[in-house]
């Protein structure tokens, strides 16, 4: 089981992306948020159940409230230890120079992609290149 | 019978040879006290000795007086000194007390003095006992006292106490402390005259040693120095000329000794003024300073400019003349020749704006040209004093930059200096001018600044011009900012929709189920619609910009109502609107826009309502006060946070996720009460609800 967690505020991209990633993988568990609060309330959830952290975080820049950067900022120590080994990827509608360049002084992103997901990109990131 | 004393003969002797016993002892105490109080005297002399020997090594008087009143209480065996030291001429006066606790200082000082003042000892050795009335225990006691005069200026005043009560062998050491006291007394007399007097000859070396450095000094800047100096005797006649005289003049010491500088400098072109002048200064022993015209011993005339001092002996007599003479023809030369080049300048500046001055450091004088009368204000003919009005108006805050400037060019470090500044100017109610000035120094052989030359234009025009330009530069870049932001936000909400569209035909490319392919469908429906949305509500916001505002008039509780009628599809759940109206609901204002307006607020206060519940609530209060109205559109919604409420009006800004909004709507909101020159205020709680008020003008055509 590959564990994903979605974080985007668009309600179409939160019915696009999961049913990409089904797509894509058979064996997944995908949780959505839809802020970076909500983000945050639901990690605090899986630390406090002792569950295991996602595997995969996609992470969108342009949200209400807190952008996906600021997300990243308020991560606590703990919350930061317990996604230590998850991967995360950002994701933006528009490609911003400032935002790429902002992605790379962050060591725990591991990549910066367009909207909207593929089953390809998928595959590939989870290994599965076929 | 043998011969036998008898017990009463034995008895008698017994008596006897006891008396003697008695006197012997007796003999034997005295020896014994006498060699004691001999014992005893000797030790009070070895102090007095002692006290000698640390006197002698002292050189001054303070010194001295706290030796004095320590060693008297050793050698008198006193409990109580004092020693105070006078010097009249130099107003120098100190006092020690040696013996009291510090907090009984005060009072025994004021007792002593008062007791020596009563007892009015002047000169000599007194010696006289205390009548013990005083307050202070110890003084109650046998008190000997004296004033020494050292000389006319110089006196010390040394008094001393022995206790009843302390003393145990009072009575005896008495008699024996008056002399010691005396001695004493003697001593500090003797050496304190020699200090004194080996002072005097310090000072005395010492002042004759800085007389001759001072000499020595003096006589080597009238060698050396480059302006001619004269001695001459009380009636004038040269004593001594230094080398720059002989140089200048052409005459040699042994030419000129004996004679008067008048019989062979002057010329026939000397004006009589300047020779008045100078022998009547010289009647009245007054110093004197002039420029007069010479002649040198080869005929050439120069311009001398004089300094003569007459010299006063200690008694004031009359004994020397010094004169100071310093050959400034160039200068003159030069003077004469910038007050042509002025006129002519004046002649080339006439009609320009270029002020010119010039300072002479010699005579602090200084001359404006008519630019600079005309900037500060100034007739030409007006008599004022130009560098207090120039330096008066500088800005206090350039002030000190000029002042650096004007020390750099005094310094010699640059030979000019350019600064701008600005000027206060009093005459034209204290407008304030920016200046651009040159200042140049011109220096005399001797390195020795003598004027500064300058111009000053008045650049306020170009500064304000810069200023502006500066202003408009910035706001521009302000803009540009914008444009940038907006770009940015714009491609994203233009982008969205259409990512997410292509993302869902990719979806219904590879579905296989009728349903789910009607969700895709029904979504990229969505997509369309936002993206509609968006591109709407930015041409509402060029608009809002670019079309004059109109004058109309209409009834605001109807557009109210009509709007939510509109607008309250949206909600799925029951929603209410309550319409309230103060004064007369029509108004007269820009119709479209107070529409966009209103269309914002309520469908702000519908999307961001109070969830899952069927009290949500939109109330539209209507005042109209005549020359203004208010619109309060107030809900019970989800509220806004206090961070978030700081930034709701800014562009592409969207504080709440609750809703897809384009953070547009109450940017434009507020452009556009900026535009019909209105306020738009928001009062929200987190959780309560949300109000935001419209202040606007009314515009009735008859008003």
């Amino acid at each position: 089981m590959i564990r994903f967690l979605l974080i985007d505020d668009d309600d179409i991209i939160s019915v696009i992306h999961p049913a990409t990633i089904q797509r894509a993988i058979s064996n997944s568990d995908i949780e959505i948020a839809p802020s970076g609060n909500d983000a945050i309330a639901l990690i605090d959830e899986l630390i406090h159940l002792q569950e295991s952290p996602p595997d995969y975080i996609f992470l969108d820049i342009n949200m209400p409230e807190i952008s996906g950067f600021e997300f990243l900022d308020s991560l606590t120590e703990t919350e930061l230890d317990f996604l230590k080994n998850s991967k995360i990827i950002m994701l933006s509608s528009s490609v911003n120079q400032q935002d790429i360049e902002r992605a790379k002084s962050y060591p725990m992103i591991r990549d910066f992609v367009s909207k909207p997901l593929t089953v390809e990109y998928i595959r590939g990131l989870v290994g599965l290149a076929n | 019978m043998p011969h036998s004393l008898n017990s009463e003969e034995l008895y008698q002797k017994y008596l006897d040879l006891q008396l003697r016993v008695t006197r012997f002892s007796s003999i034997e105490q005295e020896l014994i006290n006498t060699r004691d109080q001999l014992d005893h005297e000797l030790v009070m002399h070895k102090r007095l000795l002692e006290f000698n020997a640390e006197a002698l090594k002292l050189n001054s008087e303070k010194e001295f007086i706290h030796l004095v009143a320590e060693s008297v209480i050793d050698v008198c065996e006193s409990q109580i000194a004092y020693a105070s030291f006078i010097n009249e001429s130099t107003a120098e006066r100190f006092m020690v007390v040696e013996g009291l606790r510090k907090k009984d200082e005060s009072d025994a000082i004021e007792e002593i003095e008062s007791f020596m003042a009563k007892n009015a000892i002047q000169k000599g050795v007194e010696i006289v006992h205390s009548d013990g009335k005083s307050a202070n225990e110890i003084i109650k006691s046998c008190m000997y006292s004296s004033i020494i005069r050292i000389n006319a200026h110089v006196s010390i005043v040394i008094a001393t106490a022995i206790s009843k009560e302390k003393s145990p062998l009072y009575p005896i050491i008495n008699d024996r402390s008056k002399i010691l006291f005396s001695l004493f007394i003697q001593q500090v007399e003797s050496i304190l005259s020699n200090i004194i007097i080996a002072q005097e000859n310090r000072e005395q070396m010492s002042t004759i040693a800085d007389a001759q450095i001072e000499l020595k000094k003096l006589s080597l800047i009238a060698t050396k120095t480059k302006s001619g100096v004269i001695i001459a005797d009380a009636k004038g006649r040269i004593e001594w000329v230094n080398n720059s005289f002989e140089q200048t003049t052409g005459f040699k010491l042994n030419e000129v000794i004996g004679r008067k500088p008048k019989e062979f400098l002057q010329s026939d072109l000397t004006s009589q003024e300047d020779k008045d002048l100078m022998t009547n200064a010289l009647a009245a022993k007054e110093s004197v300073q002039l420029t007069v015209l010479n002649k040198s011993k080869s005929g050439n005339h120069y311009y001398n400019q004089l300094t003569i001092t007459p010299v006063f002996d200690e008694q004031g007599t009359l004994i020397n003349f010094i004169a100071l003479q310093k050959d400034i023809t160039a200068e003159e030369n030069y003077k004469k020749e910038l007050i042509q080049i002025n006129s002519r300048f004046e002649l080339i500046t006439n009609g320009t704006n270029i002020g010119m001055w010039e300072w002479d450091c010699v005579t602090n004088k200084t001359v404006w040209n008519s630019v600079l009368h005309e900037l500060y204000g100034f007739e030409p003919s007006e008599d004022f004093d130009h560098y207090k009005e120039w330096f008066d108006s500088i800005h206090s805050d350039d002030v000190a930059k000029m002042n650096e400037n004007m020390g750099i060019l005094a310094s010699g470090k640059q030979k000019a200096v350019e600064q701008n500044y600005r000027i206060i100017r009093k005459r034209f109610k204290n407008d304030i001018r920016y200046v651009k000035s040159l200042s140049q120094g011109i220096w005399d052989e001797g390195n020795n600044l003598i004027r500064i030359v300058g111009s000053s234009i008045d650049v306020t025009e170009e500064k304000e011009y810069e200023t502006t330009l500066i202003e408009k530069n910035s706001e521009l870049e302000k803009i540009n900012n914008q444009l940038d932001q907006f770009i940015y936000s714009i491609s994203h909400d233009l982008r969205s929709p259409l990512l997410s569209i292509k993302g869902l035909m990719t979806l219904i490319e590879t579905s296989v189920d009728e349903t789910e392919s009607k969700l895709y469908h029904n979504l990229i429906g969505k997509s369309v619609g936002r993206l509609d949305n968006t591109i709407l509500e930015i041409l509402n916001y060029g608009r809002n910009s670019r079309v004059e505002i109109h004058q109309d008039e209409f009834n605001l509780v109807d557009m109210s109502k009509q709007l939510f009628e509109d607008l309250v599809f949206i909600a799925e759940e029951g929603i209410e609107l309550k319409v309230f109206a103060e004064g007369s609901p029509v108004i007269f204002s820009d119709k479209i826009r107070i529409e966009t307006l209103l269309k914002n607020l309520i469908s702000n206060a519908i999307k961001y309502r109070k969830r899952n519940t069927n009290d949500a609530l939109v109330h539209v209060k209507i005042k109209n006060e005549g020359e203004r109205f208010i619109v309060e559109v107030i809900d019970n919604g989800e509220g806004i946070s206090e961070q978030n409420q700081q930034r709701v009006f800014e562009m592409f800004y969207r504080a709440s996720s609750s809703s897809h909004g384009t953070g547009l709507g109450l940017a434009m909101c507020h452009e556009i009460v900026k535009k019909l020159k209105g306020e738009i205020k928001l009062t929200s709680e987190l959780g309560v609800g949300t109000a935001l008020t419209l202040i606007l003008p009314n515009n009735p055509p008859n008003a």
